[in-house]
């Protein structure tokens, strides 16, 4: 692969939120507006930006608590918001008309995702060790994943407390969903027959971020672990692909661009990453950020030429990706 | 309009006249069921097809003009000549597959008792078939598809109109079980005219009013609410912000047929979009045609006008958009408008320019209420 990758700083908004930056996504380009930046925060509330001067387009209120993710619809129409107070807020971008708000017991939503067709938002569930996956033309709870207790332990045992699920992941076929949990492992499940598959092992410390690499019939996952390391998956056999490490601190966030040849990472070192897979370590590091990293995104379509950070510093930065 | 369409005592146009029907929620599905039986009937026959999907035309092609001999009040009807929405046709497959996927929509809808405003619906739709829907404008235009073949209005489907109109002035509306809604004490932003039919068809008004005013532009009915007009001039303003939907058509057409006595005057913009506006209010329109008809008032054209550009600085005049000249052609070439209306337009073509009311100001930000009141008192109006 000849072309190598890099990022340069575009522009960056200091005290972009109140309080420290815990997610962000890209809302797909419509008929009639281009890409959009959705962040949330500590300060309760959702931002939206437009790229590439990050105007700040309107502020959401109505969370409770802090905003721990963001989704957005492929449509670009809609986007989904999720607080600390596990009530997930279904809104029209434009608009900011609400159009569901699901409700689940406490600690139970986590991040989330639409997935590639958007019929469905998958949610995970925090303690209730699943995921819940929501319909999204009826917003009814349509299935639940659960991840299978160990064996030779009883139903009331607090097990469940280990497979705390922080982080999922649609395969860009929509057929199968991976899970990230506290203890380190990944789930795997068959969307169609909502079974579990298989768990993927190798991290033994939370699992915050999951992404699949972007081709059609991808069996590829990275996953980011608090232990340090990027571990690369095959999500149909048990083996790990490959490991890249370099950060100094937990990794926080991944993504893959959509051509899928370039990898950044968010961490509690303060930095963003972007990796080379073939050579399995960092190209670049960005230290732009005061604070830790908790979201990195790449804009979608097209040539991925837009990555985004947020962090605890307050602050979003916006880079051109070549 | 409604007695002459029953009578038996019907004129020949009034035979070409093809409209929806106003049907309750457990009518619509059945005839639902019966589009999808003769589908399925043609499909499992000895000689299997795809049928065709017959919908009204809503070109102007069939757009007829039902003159108001014994009333005052013309209106645009639409007539018996079909389009179709086929299979076979190669681009058009989506458009096809489209009516049958709002057709089940509302299908679901109206047996669960609901109502779903045009956005909702598009959500639904966006989320249930992503190939399908993918814009506002498309979902609008199938739901018209399903208006002609089904033959039945919009709100008896199950979508509710949307909340766009305001009313303020000297009317007292009253909801069933609830308190009078004084309109004059509602401030500049007005009582919200909702988007449920049925709901507008049970208030009850009551006005000591002599004039109703209805206003193109926000911005100008926000300045004569805070103005409070109607105390100066017992009036009611009316307004759509815009162009105007539905419900405030329908509400305004409710008023007409209360008060018969009050003349409606109307106070748009100096360029072919006002006067299409205007149009709308007083005919109807060809895109909602077969229902539109019914709620065509008597509206007289009270300004801007011609004359009124003497009152006007010279440069407040902006050239027409090319926009403005594809109204301004497609308002020539209907037969609907008369010779008065037509003069207008004229002049507007040749001079190439148009005027905002808000133009008045110059004169001070209290002429608009003296204008009003005199061309009122003047009777100046067409």
């Amino acid at each position: 692969m000849a072309k190598s990758m890099k990022l340069a700083g575009l522009k960056s908004v200091e005290n972009a939120h109140d309080e420290s930056v815990w997610t962000a996504t890209w809302v797909p380009a419509t008929g009639s507006r281009p890409p959009l930046l959705l962040t949330g925060s500590l300060d309760e509330t959702v931002k939206v930006w437009r790229p590439d001067e990050l105007d700040l387009l309107r502020t959401n209120t109505g969370h409770c608590l802090g905003v721990v993710s963001v989704a957005a619809h492929p449509s670009g129409v809609i986007a989904a918001s999720a607080a600390l107070d596990s009530f997930v807020r279904v809104f029209d971008v434009d608009t900011n008309a609400t159009i569901a708000t699901l409700e689940s017991p406490p600690s139970e939503v986590w991040q989330m995702q639409f997935d590639p067709k958007g019929t469905t938002l998958a949610v995970a569930g925090g303690g209730s060790a699943s995921i819940k996956l929501w319909d999204t033309a009826t917003w009814r709870l349509v299935a639940t994943l659960s991840i299978p207790r160990p064996e030779g332990s009883k139903p009331s045992e607090k097990s469940g407390s280990k497979k705390f699920v922080l982080s999922v992941a649609w395969s860009p076929d929509g057929r199968r969903l991976a899970c990230g949990s506290m203890d380190g492992t990944i789930s795997v499940f068959d969307v169609a027959r909502a079974k579990f598959l298989r768990h993927l092992e190798g991290h033994y410390m939370p699992v915050r971020s999951l992404v699949f690499s972007p081709e059609h019939d991808s069996r590829k996952l990275y996953s980011a672990s608090d232990d340090g390391h990027v571990h690369i998956h095959d999500v149909e056999g048990k083996a790990i692909i490959g490991a890249m490490s370099g950060h100094t601190g937990w990794v926080l966030s991944v993504d893959v661009s959509p051509d899928g040849e370039a990898i950044a990472t968010g961490s509690s070192d303060k930095t963003v990453r972007l990796w080379d897979f073939k050579m399995r370590a960092a190209i670049q590091v960005m230290s732009n950020h005061t604070d830790q990293v908790w979201a990195v995104a790449f804009r979608p379509g097209g040539r991925g030429d837009r990555l985004a950070s947020v962090s605890d510093d307050k602050s979003i930065s916006l880079y051109h990706c070549s | 309009m409604d007695d002459l369409s029953k009578s038996d005592m019907k004129f020949f146009s009034d035979q070409q006249h093809c409209f929806a029907d106003i049907l309750l929620p457990h009518e619509v599905p059945a005839r639902i069921q019966v589009v999808v039986l003769n589908f399925l009937k043609i499909l499992s026959s000895p000689d299997p097809a795809i049928s065709d999907l017959p919908l009204i035309n809503r070109k102007s092609s069939n757009s007829r003009v039902s003159e108001g001999i014994l009333t005052d009040v013309s209106w645009i009807f639409l007539s018996h000549s079909f389009c179709s929405r086929s299979l076979m046709k190669a681009n058009a497959t989506k458009a096809f597959i489209r009516v049958w996927k709002v057709m089940e929509m509302c299908f679901e809808i109206l047996i669960q008792d609901k109502r779903v405003t045009q956005r909702e619906l598009f959500y639904k739709l966006l989320c249930d078939s992503p190939h399908y829907f993918s814009s506002q404008l498309q979902v609008n235009r199938t739901i018209q598809d399903v208006v002609a073949l089904l033959r039945c209005s919009r709100y008896s489907l199950g979508i509710m109109a949307s909340r766009k109109g305001l009313v303020a002035g000297r009317i007292l509306l009253q909801e069933p079980n609830q308190e009078a809604v004084d309109c004059s004490a509602c401030g500049s932003s007005g009582y919200a005219i909702s988007g449920d039919l049925n709901l507008l068809e049970s208030l009850s008004m009551k006005t000591d009013a002599r004039y109703i005013v209805v206003v193109e532009k926000h911005a100008i009915f926000q300045r004569l609410a805070e103005d409070n007009v109607f105390n100066q001039i017992p009036s009611i303003l009316l307004t759509a912000k815009g162009y105007p939907d539905i419900a405030t058509r329908f509400l305004l057409h409710r008023m007409s047929r209360a008060f018969p006595d009050l003349p409606i005057l109307a106070l748009v913009d100096w360029n072919p979009a006002g006067l299409a506006i205007l149009s709308t209010y007083k005919f109807g329109s060809i895109g909602m045609g077969l229902e539109a008809y019914r709620y065509a008032c008597n509206v007289k054209w009270l300004g801007l006008r011609g004359d009124d550009l003497q009152l006007i600085p010279q440069q407040s005049l902006a050239p027409l958009k090319p926009r403005d000249l594809q109204i301004a052609r497609s308002l020539i070439s209907s037969t609907i408008l008369r010779d008065n209306y037509r003069q207008e337009l004229a002049v507007m073509m040749q001079s190439g320019q148009g005027a905002e009311i808000e133009a008045l100001y110059f004169n001070g930000y209290d002429y608009l209420v003296k204008y009003l009141a005199k061309k009122i008192v003047q009777a100046n109006y067409i």
